[in-house]
């Protein structure tokens, strides 16, 4: 299939082909008509004139005769007269003195004569009538002599005429087939023509279908141009709108940010004052009554998840924007993730492994950001503590997903699975773990966490050309796995 | 330890609570709010350490820190939103040693603070002091590096390095030949044992070059080992 042919949806049936088609067939049936009626006319016309002169040639032929033969005439009377006859050449002559037949050549033959004929000429009139000659039609005009006794049959052949005929028959059809070609041809370029600016408004339709808002047609004079303007200002109220929902989009987007941004200052004193605040109290604890202590606490801790929000809100704006950098080196997984259990102190909590995951010794190592592969192995690790149950097993895999094209070298992939033991997660709540905010269970929302971890770990991985996505474990346990382009060495 | 910092910051909360913060942890604190005081205040104050918030009213955080190096090689940390690469790679490139992101927690900070004052500690304290320790001088190429009076010469010019950069190029010079990863001059440098910040050292590398290197384009005292690290050493020079 051709690009055009991908990108227009093809007409099932051809209007351009129906309008030649049409086109042709008047064609057509004009020419013939009008060559069928010359033919006829001209056909008749000559039939006339023939019969006329034929007829005018036999009077004249008989008077002739009459003026020529004597009273009695002998054999020899008749011969001369055939003889003064056939002078001009373009006919044959029968005649008949009783039982005497006197003919100038083969083809004059009384068989030929009609008894009508016969009949009206005996009648002493002059009848004519069209006969078929050995070598063609002919026309056969009898009369008698004014004298009596003598009947004259004048054979005039037709051949000729009848092949001039012929001939005005094939120039007419040889005309009419150039007629009809060319008037396909004119019928094929006019639909060409007036199609052309359906053709391009529908190819123009197709191109916006896939998002090409800035396509335009040109405004013609005609009936076509008011089309295309109307299609033109609809893709111009169209793009607009689709301008001022972008812009209305990134203005809110940048309106969280920009509060967000406007939040670090003060949350930093927050943090602060908190972490001093906490301090002085463990320093000296019966400073203040418990009551204030205790409520010191909660507002320390209350800074801190204030603190992860703003976090997470700057980082998912920030990803949101495109605006996300990524510092890209070699990073060997299985020491990467022990160290960063350690570090966080899950040591007993969470256990990292290669086992089952299709790696036997190799060593998986990827191209990729160190902290944002921290970022979301940590949020999946604290989503999984927070809302499962410990203990976390981390393992570092092949991918095992179902793949067209695994074992092209550009679709290597490793994952990492990061699995709970706690119930696991509804089937109606796992469409929406990645939803931002999302609670599975509206009640407990005084849950830790920003409600964003999920959506930041998703963000992140695609940002490196990987991917998130949620299970529920075969152990019951929900299960997070992580791909990224990468492979075992 | 009864170090100077200088702290500046528009935000009088947060520059009461680094102030407090800080004092808490030993050090003495002054504070100015904008960039014309807190030059004025270093020149008065001579302080061990900047802090520096890079978003000040009028002369920003960047402009300060191009100003105070231009007179003094004093360590700087800058308070910057949060790892946006432009704001952490110019404020390197003006010659802050580290930077901590906003928001932050107190520890973090002062362990930034120590880490940096550790580096100048020697200097500070003068020679005397770290004389029975003091490893020997090292030279590489053209320079002669003396870690017990913190300098490096070319010749008999000394060439003035920050700590940070002085450190970097100690570290170097002491593993002459080894590819160190940046990880490795994170943790020997820095002192970050864990996902240090590879732009501290990337950006480091470039300003230690446009001290030492004669052409900074071409080096060959600094080399980089492409997808490892750096390497100090001598290609054959042209």
């Amino acid at each position: 299939m051709t690009e055009r042919g991908r990108l227009l949806p093809q007409a099932r049936r051809s209007l351009r082909r129906r309008v030649t088609l049409i086109f042709v067939a008047a064609v057509v049936v004009t020419a013939l008509a009008l060559a069928l009626s010359a033919y006829f006319i001209t056909k008749t016309a000559q039939e006339d004139e023939a019969i006329d002169k034929a007829l005018a040639q036999s009077r004249f032929n008989l008077f002739l005769a009459d003026s020529m033969l004597p009273a009695a005439p002998e054999t020899t009377d008749y011969d001369q007269l055939l003889d003064a006859f056939q002078i001009r050449g373009d006919f044959a002559t029968l005649m008949q003195a009783g039982s005497e037949i006197y003919v100038s050549g083969p083809q004059a033959k009384l068989g030929l004569i009609t008894p009508e004929l016969a009949a009206k000429v005996a009648d002493g009139r002059i009848g004519y009538q069209t006969i078929a000659m050995t070598d063609g039609p002919a026309i056969v005009v009898g009369g008698q002599l004014r004298s009596g006794g003598l009947t004259v049959y004048f054979y005039y052949p037709q051949a000729d005429r009848l092949a001039e005929l012929a001939r005005l028959r094939n120039i007419l059809l040889i005309a009419g087939v150039i007629l009809a070609v060319l008037g396909a041809a004119a019928g094929y370029w006019l639909a060409r023509r007036l199609l052309g600016p359906v053709r391009a408004a529908s190819k123009a339709a197709a191109r916006m279908s896939q998002g090409d808002l800035d396509i335009r047609l040109p405004v013609g004079s005609d009936e076509f141009g008011v089309l295309a303007a109307s299609f033109n200002r609809m893709a111009e109220n169209l793009q607009a709108k689709m301008t001022d929902l972008e812009a209305g989009q990134a203005r809110e987007r940048r309106f969280v940010a920009d509060v967000t941004h406007e939040l670090r200052t003060p949350v930093s004193a927050l943090v602060g004052e908190a972490s001093l605040l906490k301090a002085k109290l463990e320093a000296h604890p019966s400073a203040c009554p418990p009551e204030v202590s205790h409520l010191a606490l909660l507002v320390s801790a209350d800074i801190a998840r204030l603190r992860q929000l703003v976090d997470d809100l700057l980082e998912i704006s920030r990803l949101d924007a495109r605006a996300a950098e990524t510092l890209i080196e070699p990073v060997d997984l299985r020491p990467f993730l022990t160290q960063l259990v350690r570090v966080h102190g899950w040591s007993d909590l969470v256990r990292v492994t290669t086992a089952g995951t299709g790696l036997a010794d190799e060593t998986p190592v990827t191209r990729t950001d160190k902290r944002r592969v921290e970022r979301i192995i940590v949020n999946l690790v604290e989503n999984a503590l927070r809302h499962g149950a410990a203990p976390v097993t981390i393992e570092i895999g092949r991918e095992v997903r179902a793949h067209g094209a695994a074992d092209a070298p550009e679709a290597a992939f490793l994952q990492i699975a990061v699995t709970d033991s706690g119930p696991g997660i509804a089937p109606e709540h796992l469409p929406h773990v990645f939803d931002r905010f999302y609670k599975a269970d509206p009640s407990r929302s005084s849950s830790r966490g920003s409600g964003l971890g999920l959506a930041i770990a998703r963000e992140n991985a695609r940002l490196l050309g990987g991917d998130l996505i949620v299970s529920s474990g075969w152990s019951g346990g929900a299960r997070f796995v992580l791909f990224l382009p990468g492979s075992a060495l | 330890m009864d170090e100077l910092l200088l702290i500046v910051e528009d935000d009088p909360s947060l520059r009461e609570v680094i102030r407090l913060g800080l004092e808490g942890e030993g050090f003495r604190a002054v504070a100015a709010e904008d960039g014309p005081s807190a030059l004025m205040a270093f020149v008065s104050q001579r302080p061990d350490l900047v802090l520096l918030d890079v978003m000040l009213p009028g002369l920003d955080g960047f402009a300060v820190c191009r100003e105070l190096r231009k007179i003094s090689l004093v360590p700087i940390i800058m308070l910057t939103a949060r790892s946006s690469t432009e704001d952490v790679v110019t404020g390197l490139e003006s010659g802050a040693d580290d930077y901590v992101t906003k928001p932050f927690e107190l520890p973090e900070l002062v362990a930034r603070v120590r880490s940096v004052l550790r580096r100048a500690a020697v200097r500070t304290a003068g020679g005397a002091e770290a004389a029975p320790a003091a490893p020997p001088p090292l030279s590489l190429g053209p320079l002669t590096i003396d870690p017990s009076a913190y300098t490096v010469r070319r010749g008999c010019e000394e060439i003035p390095l920050t700590v940070t950069e002085f450190r970097l190029l100690y570290e170097l010079a002491r593993h002459t030949g080894q590819v160190l990863s940046r990880d490795q001059l994170l943790e020997l440098v820095w002192g970050y044992s864990y996902l240090g910040d590879s732009r501290l050292v990337d950006v480091h590398v470039q300003r230690l070059r446009a001290k030492i290197e004669e052409d900074p384009a071409h080096p060959f005292l600094v080399l980089t080992v492409r997808g490892v690290g750096y390497r100090a050493g001598h290609r054959e020079s042209p």
